[in-house]
């Protein structure tokens, strides 16, 4: 790949390493700031990139990762490293609950946006940076596993717990939501 | 009262492979990441319990709701065009280095060698530094001094990036300085490094203060950059960067001393005229180590007065 192709490739990915940015850092100047580094640390490492089927995105993201983790190791803040981070908690059990069943035509679409905000905001990061890797960005196991630098296993597995814990706290307020469940048919049981 | 979504019985056959739990499956079969037998052996469970689309379809809204939520839209303009302008500037600055070099060293251009090969090079010579001065002060040669010198050369390559794109683009100087008053660095600096540069302003040195922000210099946890541009309009500008004293520096700089180093520049020299070189000055005081860096060494002399530098200077 030459030169031209990554910074097409690598731009491609701006707003979505933005988003991601935006997420970890809450602040804009902070977010700028870390995209920056982001794509400086990229380019310097172009040399070393190697395409695994997946593109440039895991590998610009992991990027994004590191050096956020980094800085909140530098600023005594947070644990050494994304591996150290991500293997903090390495028992993972996978939620056994089949998914809710609602009827989505009840949902007041705009009150559930304030409540999964606040949802997002209580998970414990190792699960919110899988959550949002998977439901903003549309990342598959794979490429979340390669970023986080986790078995593809225990992405999974904090997937499925953090989206339990989401639906769990939207359950919480289900009637100021508007949200019912499908009834299973009573000639089934 | 919202019905809350029935418990599953465990004990039901869900038509997947042993061992693969519906739950999992379910989730995996809304993110599509079901393999061939999975999706097969899917169809014949939705089949015995068609109640589950709806499972899925909950899941699948879940990430659509996510999605919605939490998009905070395309990064802003400014941000683009700044890392498009240093893109540009990485670019011309690659090819004007290697317009400069002999043919044999045309055709290799790696971040290994345009970069971390001298750096290391520079770590080298300070690392005999580091030695001398320790030895000069008494001591023996420091366990750590090798790990000081490394840390000093990062960090004067670093400052000196961080002040050549700022010096180039005023893009990124909008981007990065986020506080634009002189008055407010005292409390920022307080905040982020637990310490207040004592003196900043260059006003009586030509130079007016044209912003602050944060950055990461190696080797001291959080650090901030200063930048002042000629009162005249005419000139290149000069950057004070502030980084916390953790100490790792000790072996390297006495608070006695101001240390004076020059880096090849990342600029584009005149042809035929050796590689421009910046002049960075290093001093510790209060608890922060400061790097001044300008490439005009003949000004440096009364800024590093007005900044309160030690009159001591110590070239490398």
């Amino acid at each position: 790949m030459n030169r031209e192709e990554f910074e097409h490739l690598a731009l491609e990915q701006l707003d979505p390493l933005h988003r991601m940015a935006m997420q970890l850092c809450r602040r804009h100047d902070e977010a700028a700031d870390l995209v920056q580094e982001t794509f400086l640390r990229a380019l310097k490492a172009a040399d070393r990139f190697e395409d695994q089927g997946l593109g440039v995105r895991p590998w610009m993201y992991r990027i994004l990762f590191n050096t956020f983790y980094t800085r909140r190791k530098r600023d005594s803040r947070g644990p050494a490293s994304i591996a150290e981070f991500f293997a903090e908690e390495s028992r993972e059990t996978e939620p056994c609950e089949p998914p809710p069943a609602w009827n989505m035509s009840s949902f007041d679409w705009e009150h559930v946006d304030e409540r999964i905000k606040a949802a997002v905001e209580d998970l414990k990061p190792e699960y919110r940076a899988v959550l949002l890797l998977w439901g903003v960005e549309g990342l598959k196991y794979r490429e979340i596993a390669q970023i986080v630098d986790t078995p593809i296993g225990t992405v999974m597995s904090r997937l499925h717990r953090a989206r339990k814990l989401l639906a769990d706290a939207l359950a919480d307020c289900a009637d100021e939501l508007g949200i019912r469940s499908i009834q299973p048919d009573p000639s089934e049981t | 009262m919202t019905d809350t979504p029935a418990k599953p019985d465990p004990s039901r056959d869900n038509g997947f492979p042993a061992g693969q739990d519906t739950a999992a499956l379910l989730r995996a079969a809304a993110d599509d990441q079901l393999t061939p037998e999975q999706a097969a052996a899917l169809e014949r469970h939705l089949a015995d319990h068609p109640e589950d689309r709806a499972r899925i379809e909950s899941e699948r809204a879940l990430r659509r709701a996510v999605a919605a939520a939490m998009d905070t839209g395309p990064a802003p303009a400014a941000l683009r065009q700044s890392i498009e302008a240093m893109l540009r500037q990485d670019r011309t600055t690659s090819s004007q280095a290697t317009d400069t070099v002999g043919p044999a060293e045309t055709r290799s251009r790696s971040f290994w060698r345009r970069t971390v090969l001298p750096v290391a090079i520079a770590a080298m010579v300070l690392l005999s530094f580091g030695v001398f001065l320790s030895q000069r002060n008494g001591q023996g040669p420091a366990l750590n001094g090798g790990f000081d010198a490394g840390a000093l050369a990062n960090a004067v390559s670093f400052v000196e990036q961080e002040h050549r794109k700022c010096a180039d683009s005023p893009e990124y100087r909008r981007l990065k300085l986020t506080v634009t008053e002189a008055a407010d660095v005292a409390p920022a600096t307080q905040r982020q490094l637990g310490a207040a540069p004592q003196r900043i302003q260059l006003d009586d040195q030509g130079y007016t203060f044209a912003g602050y922000g944060p950055c990461h210099v190696p080797g001291s946890g959080a650090s901030g950059q200063l930048v002042y541009m000629p009162t005249s309009g005419r000139g290149a500008p000069i950057s004070l960067f502030i980084q916390r004293d953790k100490g790792h520096l000790d072996n390297l700089v006495n608070t006695s001393d101001c240390v004076r180093d020059a880096i090849k520049a990342n600029r584009a020299g005149r042809p035929g005229e050796p590689q421009p070189e910046d002049q960075v000055y290093i001093w510790r005081a209060n608890g922060l180590i400061y790097y001044l860096i300008t490439d005009r060494d003949n000004e440096a002399a009364p800024c590093l007065e007005s900044l309160g530098a030690p009159a001591h200077q110590v070239s490398l």
